[in-house]
């Protein structure tokens, strides 16, 4: 009988094993690559709960991945497993509604005298909430779970976190500021997110997090500063959807990689005021650079 | 006492050692691993040669 444990990256896994089993009094084992096979006289549940009381996962059948519809199922039927999943979906909703109605009042309080507002940023306001509550909502959410990760998965983290905010601040400074300042904004904010969450995996994590944010930032501020002579606000739409889609694609990873049968990870606890408060900040700032921030190019004279 | 181990590089390093010792009488064992440096940092109450001779049974280096 064979007990799956596909945590035994190293030696040290499997002396520590080893002399699990032996003290349990199992006498014929072998290891393998993905789990070890007990002798037929072994109780093999009782392996699988001493391997787990180590701090391993185990099971008597394979670890095998959910397809998109039954974790979709698994996801509406356990609001217990996802609840992480289930609150910072509610925080982002409430902070993105609430962010609206914060450009609302700053739009009465302190830009309705700047000429041609409406017309130049209201689209934009909108984007820049959007774009965000997106960003931290899978920042966040890679946060809320300290575990080991691989440095595959590491250098995804980074990539994707620097890329999509990169390309989502930059097209939005860009199409607002210019190439200028959409390339240089957006390239930092997003080398700086790159390190901050690909640093999770050490230095590959945080060199891809690094690239992905200079190719991501630079390319996001061309996008906007080119395209905002042409039909940007149509294309728009579609490249938001795109970039949310890849940023729920990146939770999607982290939980297939990270958390599911993790029983290692350890969850830590994620409060409102502090997403909403990061998200405010981040969309002030946002807002201040678009609105008095040098502007150069196409949309200097625009 | 205090030994810093080399070699360490994840959690089953820490048990291995933590058992090797705790199960040979050395009382207090505690280790703090530096994952990304691979070293740990024993710290423990009793014989000193022991522990080292139980370490290095285990294929650990000291520093």
């Amino acid at each position: 009988m064979k007990v799956y444990c596909p945590d035994l990256e190293c030696d040290s896994c499997v002396k520590v094993l080893t002399k699990t089993l032996v003290n349990a009094n199992f006498r014929d084992f072998k290891f393998e690559k993905d789990g070890v096979i007990l002798d037929q006289e072994g109780d093999p549940n009782h392996a699988v709960k001493i391997i787990q009381e180590k701090g391993y996962r185990a099971a008597l059948s394979p670890f095998e991945r959910k397809s998109f519809s039954e974790r979709l199922r698994d996801f509406k039927e356990n609001k217990k497993k996802y609840e992480v999943e289930y609150k910072l979906l509610k925080f982002t909703l409430i902070t993105f509604v609430l962010l609206s109605m914060f450009e609302v009042i700053a739009y009465y309080a302190f830009f309705k005298s700047v000429p041609e507002f409406l017309s130049k940023y209201s689209w934009w306001l909108l984007y820049s909430a959007l774009s965000v509550v997106g960003i931290a909502a899978a920042v966040v959410h890679v946060r809320s779970y300290r575990a080991e990760v691989t440095h595959m998965v590491g250098m995804m983290i980074g990539m994707t976190v620097g890329m999509q905010t990169g390309l989502l601040v930059g097209v939005i400074l860009g199409a607002t500021n210019g190439f200028f300042i959409g390339a240089l904004v957006g390239m930092l904010v997003a080398v700086i997110l790159g390190i901050v969450n690909g640093k999770c995996c050490g230095i590959m994590g945080v060199l891809e997090g690094m690239m992905a944010g200079v190719m991501g930032g630079t390319m996001g501020g061309m996008i906007g500063a080119m395209m905002v002579v042409d039909n940007i606000l149509i294309f728009m739409p579609f490249f938001m959807v795109i970039n949310l889609i890849i940023l729920l694609g990146l939770s999607y990873m982290l939980f297939e990689e990270v958390v599911e049968h993790n029983v290692k990870m350890q969850k830590v606890p994620i409060e409102f005021f502090t997403f909403f408060s990061y998200c405010l900040i981040a969309l002030t700032l946002l807002i201040i650079i678009m609105v008095y921030g040098p502007k150069s190019g196409i949309a200097g004279v625009i | 006492m205090e030994l810093i181990v080399k070699g360490m590089h994840c959690k089953s390093c820490v048990m291995l050692i933590t058992d090797a010792l705790e199960e040979n009488g050395i009382k207090k064992v505690k280790i703090s691993l530096d994952e990304k440096k691979q070293i740990g940092k024993v710290s423990f109450e009793g014989d000193k040669e022991k522990a080292i001779k139980l370490i290095e049974a285990e294929g650990y280096h000291l520093i």
